[in-house]
């Protein structure tokens, strides 16, 4: 038997054509995968009867679990995750952070990308939003979102990380995504900052500028000029759509790179001045101790990091092969290399790194590993292409002082028991 | 000159591609179909061919008459950017004297007005203590205040290095539930009697514009530029 377009069609049972009838129409009725109304089908044993026409009917499971026997649900204006998956930010009292153990890849869905505002999260309405570009320019301009949306348009995949991504506990039972919540990637559209720089002929004695938003904290952070002339953005989309609210909607600034907090979401306001501004997020706020006792400033650049995200807590693992999966990311440029331990820091070994490999991105690292069982840790190790290796925690203390949580990124690993459970490797202080 | 050849044999190229892939389920054109035989064409430059879906009578390309396409990348690189695309309006003087609130390290910006200690006493009982702490030795919110012995947290008496970045501060964003309720007065009250209880001024100096830049704050000695670079070790 063959179809119009030459198809062979396997026969179908009078029987089964009811059933599936009948569950197409329950499945209407309930919105959405209803149970399979093909039961009845099966007998007091447990087993699959023949059809009545004497033939097995295809597909011998026959339970509620079998998608094959009812039509599914329909189409839809707007998808959503399968109601098996169930990913859910790490929630702190001021930040959520992304779920890193339930994720592929290298691009964070936009409702799990990392949130952190210091007053709350603005309902801006994009038919009254306007950016104000002054100071030392020659022509102060005012900017809708459609006149910002003209302009030319460039989309990168670029990480942001919070400047304070640490664990807040140092217990056995923390969970990847709560060694480095507060970091993401999203492909980031919107127009370089240099394209509206020329558009208000930024004049040559300007260094800096104050980018501020629309938030009840009116944050403002100093900007060097020179990032505005590289590589920032002002971004209004993120994974193909407009910015999630959380995100800055409708416009942000973007440094990529840098820490997070620069990149000032719910931008309404860029002036350009000939000296920093000394906001309160890059005085009292965004400075970290140094070894000599000094509080450094202006210290923008994200350094390379890296995280296991798989193995972790509070996975259970099998003697056998187990492939070690995560993240490196640096603020600098490219991931050149993420080195792997199994044995508790002894050696390394390099990790599979999935192309593309992007400037300023997470790199998803993969490493082959056959465990004989026996009790271990496993630690990862990002080297960035400018040679810049990912520290010890005792190398980072040794720098920073034990009290510096912004730009923390020292090494972190994972130790896995005889038992095959996995717990956080714990260190001195984190 | 160089790149304008390397832009013409692109669109040749791209021709070229058309031609092969109109020759794809419909009659070839006369110019051939191989993939990598070159276009036909006129004196003129311009390639005819057949286009499926336009009959045989097929829209002439003409890679004279074809602009390049720079790429915004290239044009940042090489600085042809149009300088102006003419997109937004002039910023009237009202446009930005609403939102321009920043007060700069030199005082730039710090408005008319002007605080006392006492006055600042009283509004920082009503709208601050309960996050800040009755002393302003912090509560659900930051100290404000440093310890007599400079231990403990970072407070304004021991970490701030600007004494403007308070005003600046309290202005846009506190109290935290409601931003920007403060006049300008109650704003330099309340900066008066922090700086006061950290130590910073004497109970009855006014606090305004002229005298605020000037007064030295003993965070500012800590502050070091970054000094990272790209770099083998952590610093």
């Amino acid at each position: 038997m063959a179809g119009a377009d030459g198809v062979p069609i396997k026969p179908i049972s009078r029987r089964r054509l009811l059933a599936g009838a009948a569950g197409a129409t329950l499945a209407s009725l309930a919105g959405a995968g209803a149970g399979d109304a093909d039961g009845s089908d099966q007998g007091e044993t447990g087993l699959p009867r023949s059809g009545a026409d004497g033939q097995q009917t295809a597909g011998q499971a026959t339970d509620a679990a079998d998608t094959t026997k009812s039509i599914g649900r329909p189409i839809s204006e707007l998808g959503s995750r399968s109601p098996h998956e169930n990913p859910r930010r790490v929630l702190r009292t001021t930040s959520s952070g992304t779920p890193h153990e339930h994720l592929h890849g290298i691009i964070t869905p936009s409702d799990l990308h990392y949130e952190r505002h210091h007053a709350g999260i603005p309902n801006v309405d994009p038919a009254n939003y306007s950016l104000l570009i002054h100071g030392m320019v020659e022509r102060p301009l005012v900017f809708t979102l459609d006149d910002i949306k003209r302009f030319p348009s460039v989309s990168q995949v670029y990480f942001l990380e919070c400047a304070g991504n640490f664990p807040t506990r140092a217990t056995e039972e923390t969970r990847p995504a709560e060694v480095a919540p507060l970091t993401s990637t999203s492909e980031w559209t919107g127009v370089p900052l240099s394209v509206l720089f020329r558009e208000v002929g930024v004049l040559p004695e300007a260094t800096w500028f104050l980018a501020e938003g629309q938030d009840g904290a009116v944050l403002g952070r100093s900007i060097p000029v020179e990032k505005g002339w590289d590589d920032a953005l002002i971004a209004y989309g993120q994974n193909g759509e407009a910015l999630r609210p959380e995100q800055g909607y409708p416009v942000r600034l973007f440094n990529p790179g840098w820490e997070g907090n620069t990149s000032v979401k719910w931008l309404r306001r860029i002036e350009l001045s000939d000296r920093p501004f000394m906001t309160r997020e890059e005085t009292s706020r965004y400075t970290e101790p140094i070894s000599d006792g000094r509080v450094r400033q202006f210290s923008f650049v994200m350094d390379a990091r890296s995280l296991i995200t798989s193995p972790g807590y509070p996975q259970v693992v099998e003697p056998g092969w187990i492939e070690i999966r995560g993240i490196a990311w640096s603020g600098r440029g490219k991931i050149d290399r993420v080195d792997i331990s199994v044995d508790d820091g002894r050696t390394w070994a390099p990790a599979d790194l999935q192309e593309p490999v992007l400037p300023k991105a997470f790199t998803r690292f993969r490493y082959l590993w056959e465990w004989d069982g026996r009790e271990t840790a496993v630690w990862s190790r990002a080297v960035d292409e400018t040679g810049y290796v990912q520290p010890s925690a005792q190398e980072f203390i040794a720098a920073r002082t034990a009290r510096s949580s912004y730009h923390h990124n020292p090494t972190t690993g994972w130790r896995i028991r005889a038992d095959g459970s996995v717990v956080y490797r714990t260190q001195e202080w984190a | 000159m160089r790149v304008r050849i390397a832009v013409r044999t692109r669109y040749l190229s791209l021709a070229a591609l058309t031609i092969w892939m109109g020759g794809i389920g419909c009659a070839q054109g006369a110019d051939g179909p191989a993939p990598d035989s070159s276009p036909g064409g006129d004196q003129a430059g311009r390639v005819t061919h057949n286009v499926p879906g336009f009959g045989g009578d097929g829209p002439v390309i003409s890679t004279d008459a074809v602009p390049p396409h720079v790429s915004l990348e290239t044009r940042l690189a090489s600085r042809t950017v149009p300088l102006r695309f003419g997109y937004g309006r002039p910023a009237t003087p009202p446009d930005i004297l609403v939102w321009d609130i920043d007060v700069g390290p030199d005082g730039a910006g710090l408005p008319e007005g002007s605080g006392t200690v006492d006055e600042g006493g009283a509004t920082y009982a009503v709208k601050c203590a309960h996050c800040h702490g009755p002393e302003g030795e912090g509560g659900v919110n930051d100290r404000l205040v440093a310890a007599a012995d400079g231990s403990g947290p970072r407070a304004i008496g021991t970490y701030w290095p600007y004494a403007t970045t308070l005003f600046d501060y309290v202005r846009r964003a506190m109290p935290y539930d409601r931003p920007g309720s403060l006049t300008d007065d109650e704003v330099y009250d309340l900066t008066a009697w922090l700086l006061y209880r950290n130590g910073l001024i004497a109970e009855d100096q006014l606090v305004d514009q002229g005298s605020l830049p000037g007064i030295a704050m003993p965070g500012l000695s800590l502050f070091v530029p970054d000094d990272r670079e790209a770099y083998r070790h952590v610093r």
